[in-house]
């Protein structure tokens, strides 16, 4: 599990989360700085571990060849930076702690990618992401709400946002995203890794800007309407019940105690578990 | 017959075959499928009620069941639309007629329609589709008797597949809706809307619930000791036991066999008197309540209030429905979960059922042996078993493995239940208690008498003593409840009644009967539908909590009583 990335004296405190955290973070150090120095691990281990893995990553974003893609949090040596390069796109990584940024440079040009690929120091809160077509966060980033926050920001519209997240045991290390963070700028897919079965892939896409005052369902007033924007994904029965995008809602109630919010879908009330609506964004319409 | 939940497959399949059915205003309420000999013109054929899906991928064990049934090629589908949510409907339709499999269609609820300003132009679909379709009203049986005679040709004639479609889409069955769409009049939110959105607002609906769970259970407590006193106690108690006893004492020589008939444990006075006059009466006000709130759609507006607590014990809002159809009986609890979603959330309803729901039965007999000494340890009784249920839920969400759920459902439209179709209701469980029920009550009471007459007894109680008499402070007689309670949840409270016990002991029979041993026609379908696994531990559970549990309360009581 993830490798790469900065010195864990930088990573901040709380992720990855506790003693064991740090054990297995110094453990991923190591491993990387072992890859730097013999080229043939690094082949294997990169081939294990994240060729399928940056493969699927690819096809759920839909990347193409010739995209330009960034890469917060590379580390020192930069596996999915190559692996994103040898599919073809102009690659950035960046990275936060300047040993890594030297190392991950020296590893580049051995690869002769010196074309394709930059290394650049710089973190995930400040990048301007705006000439990108996709941006990856890897695992390790943090803070991870800000970074999330930043990319979407400065994303154009269209443009993706690609994050590991974790799923199953690895909770316990890993901080997991909710996919409601980008709701309201983006369209937020989810998948499990077939590669990974640990993680999860999210990738956001920014909205075009003229939605800008989208809110997630539960953040309706009752009795206001909405037309639906993106659902999230997750149940089964959100299309039969009339919860997909470009229909209208209207928020009855929101029950008591974490309890279900109650909407009307043409004349259909449903009750919807908070989580769930909280994926549901909606264009709130003006009026009645 | 496929279609999605709650269009009213089930009335129609009910009018068509003249069977019975279970029909309620919820999604979910069949959870198998039953077949009813239909007469055609023709032929007769095989009709069969499946429970309702949205689409074809099932999201329930019970859905699982109705995508099972189409796999086994049907002579013809008969696809159930909703009037009301038509696009869904036609989805659905689509995705069946992607299986070429011979397809009509009937499109249900359109007095509903009609009352929110809307039509659906079924000639226009058939014609579209180019699948047989026309419209019903199936609880007033308007339209049925064209759907017959549709079904008779569609079944003699040959069946040529349609042409091959796109895939169903979501755009396509929009397309579909808007075109088949006529508005009829004008629409307006009637007082049903307005009435049925109150009632899950969290206010008015939270007292409003606390109200009706009040009613609800002031009615089947007052009604069935109504019933109990002015009409099966002097019908049963005065005019038939008597005459038994009297004819029975005339007829037999004393010795085992008229002791086993009328004595203590008498077929024909406990065997007859317990089920008819104390549990019987509960059985019908319980039955009657419960129809109401089933057929008014009120069952899942409380579902959707309950769904925050029922979040923290891991269940959605559908689990409602199974948990209120325990307090009738455990079985057809035990059923519904199989519309459940998960499969952690099935085990969690069937934990919260089988340790601390009791059935009506059982209830019958609490309010039989506590009402009248001690309404403080009816109520006693009745906390302990909610406390009981909570944690239970609480638990099993945290032990179980598995993701909590996520509660997303229909809720259906307030109506106002319809007088015979209650009566139906009732007189199915009704009859299903006297088939059932009361012939294993019989059988409890035959076999006591039985160990009682040879004793048998009396070993067995010395053999328990040291259970029975040291630690639940209980007479050696109290065995017999034990042994019997296996049998039918009653059967572990009745025989208490005659036992002269004191207000403490009341209490702790009452709390071991209630985390006893579920009865074993229970245990046996825990078994058939989990794991046999599962029942051994609810077998061995049940029993050595309630003896634990009680041992613990037959110390506490007199501090409190
Ligand atoms: N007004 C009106 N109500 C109907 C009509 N058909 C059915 N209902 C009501 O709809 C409710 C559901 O009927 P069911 O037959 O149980 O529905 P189902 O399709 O079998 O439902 P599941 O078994 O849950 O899939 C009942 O309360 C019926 O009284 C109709 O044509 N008009
Ligand atoms: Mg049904």
């Amino acid at each position: 599990m993830g490798r790469h990335r900065r010195r864990r004296g930088r990573c901040a405190a709380a992720d990855p989360r506790g003693y064991l955290g740090q054990v297995l973070g110094r453990g991923a150090l190591a491993v990387e700085r072992a890859n730097c120095r013999w080229p043939r691990l690094s082949r294997r281990y990169g081939r294990m571990f994240y060729e399928r893995l940056v493969q699927e990553e690819v096809e759920l974003a839909g990347v193409k060849a010739g995209d330009r893609v960034l890469h917060v949090g590379c580390g020192a040596f930069p596996f999915t930076t190559l692996a994103l390069a040898e599919r073809g796109c102009v690659v950035v990584g960046i990275d936060r702690d300047e040993q890594a940024v030297a190392a991950a440079r020296r590893v580049v040009s051995q690869k002769g990618l010196d074309g394709h690929v930059e290394i650049r120091h710089g973190t995930g809160e400040s990048v301007d992401c705006a000439d990108f077509n996709a941006v990856w966060v890897s695992l390790h980033v943090t803070p991870r709400d800000e970074v999330i926050h930043n990319c979407l920001t400065s994303l154009r519209p269209k443009g993706k946002l690609v994050l590991r997240n974790v799923a199953g045991p690895l909770k316990l290390l890993y901080n997991a995203t909710s996919p409601a963070a980008g709701a309201t700028q983006a369209h937020v897919r989810t998948a499990r890794s077939q590669a990974r079965s640990n993680l999860v892939t999210m990738v956001a896409e920014k909205l075009p800007s003229t939605d800008k005052q989208r809110v997630v369902l539960s953040g309706l007033a009752a009795g206001c309407r909405g037309t639906i924007a993106a659902t999230g994904n997750g149940h089964p029965l959100l299309e039969p019940l009339g919860i997909r995008p470009g229909r209208q809602i209207c928020l009855r109630c929101i029950q008591k105690l974490g309890g279900s919010v109650v909407a009307d879908l043409d004349g259909r009330r449903v009750a919807i578990d908070r989580q769930l609506a909280e994926q549901i964004v909606v264009n709130p319409v003006s009026g009645d | 017959m496929i279609g999605p939940p709650n269009v009213g497959k089930s009335v129609i399949f009910n009018r068509l075959t003249r069977m019975n059915v279970g029909v309620a205003n919820y999604p979910g309420s069949t959870v198998e499928f039953s077949e009813g000999a239909l007469r055609l013109a023709d032929s007769p054929v095989k009709l069969i009620d499946a429970p309702g899906i949205y689409t074809l991928q099932p999201a329930s064990e019970a859905e699982s069941v109705a995508v099972a049934l189409l796999e086994d090629a049907p002579d013809l589908v008969l696809c159930v639309l909703d009037a009301t949510n038509l696009e869904s409907s036609l989805y659905l339709l689509l995705q069946l007629m992607g299986l070429g499999l011979p397809l009509m269609a009937c499109i249900n609820r359109t007095d509903l329609a009609e009352e929110r300003g809307l039509a659906v132009d079924h000639e226009y679909l058939a014609r579209q589709l180019g699948v047989p379709t026309v419209a019903t009203r199936a609880v007033t049986g308007q339209g049925l008797e064209e759907l017959r005679s549709r079904l008779n040709g569609a079944l003699s004639s040959e069946f040529s597949p349609p042409a091959v479609r796109p895939a169903p889409s979501w755009a396509e069955a929009e397309r579909l809706t808007q075109q088949a769409r006529r508005s009829a009049g004008r629409s307006e939110d009637t007082l049903r809307d307005r009435l049925g959105d109150a009632l899950i607002r969290p206010w008015p609906g939270l007292p409003a619930a606390v109200l009706i769970v009040v009613l609800v259970f002031g009615f089947v407590i007052g009604v069935g000791m109504g019933l109990r006193r002015w009409v099966l106690l002097p019908f049963f108690g005065e005019l038939i036991i008597p005459q038994l006893v009297n004819l029975v004492q005339a007829l037999l020589e004393p010795g085992l066999g008229r002791e086993v008939l009328v004595g203590e444990y008498g077929l024909l006075t406990k065997g007859i008197e317990w089920p008819f006059t104390l549990v019987f009466p509960y059985v019908l006000s319980f039955y009657a309540a419960l129809s109401v709130l089933e057929d008014s759609g009120y069952m899942a507006r409380l579902g959707a209030l309950l769904d925050g607590l029922l979040k923290r014990m891991g269940l959605s809002g559908t689990a409602v429905m199974p948990i209120f159809l325990g307090y009738g009986c455990g079985i057809p609890a035990l059923m519904a979960t199989r519309a459940l979603s998960s499969h952690k959330q099935r085990l969690t309803v069937c934990a919260m059922v089988c340790l601390s729901v009791p059935c009506i039965s059982q209830t019958g007999a609490f309010v039989s042996l506590l009402a009248e000494r001690s309404v403080g340890a009816l109520a006693g009784v009745a906390m302990v078993s909610i406390l009981a249920m909570l944690t239970t839920g609480v638990l099993a969400s945290r032990l179980l493995p598995g993701r909590p759920s996520t509660t997303l459902m229909e809720i259906p439209e307030l109506l106002l239940p319809r007088a015979d179709v209650l009566g139906k209701k009732v007189w199915a469980r009704a009859r299903h208690y006297l088939a059932d029920g009361v012939p294993a009550v019989m059988a409890g009471v035959a076999f006591a008498a039985l160990l009682y007459e040879t004793g048998a007894m009396e070993a067995v109680g010395r053999a328990l003593s040291p259970v029975i008499t040291r630690w639940l402070l209980l007479p050696e007689e109290a065995a017999v409840p034990l042994l019997l309670g296996v049998f039918r949840r009653e059967l572990a409270v009745l025989p208490l009644m005659d036992m002269a016990l004191s207000p403490s002991q009341l209490f702790t029979g009452a709390i071991v009967a209630l985390f006893y041993v579920p009865c074993i026609a229970m245990v046996a379908l825990v078994a058939r539908e989990f794991h046999i696994r599962l029942a051994i531990v609810v077998l061995v559970f049940t029993t050595v909590f309630a003896l634990f549990v009680g041992g613990l309360f037959a110390r506490l009581g007199p501090l409190v009583l």
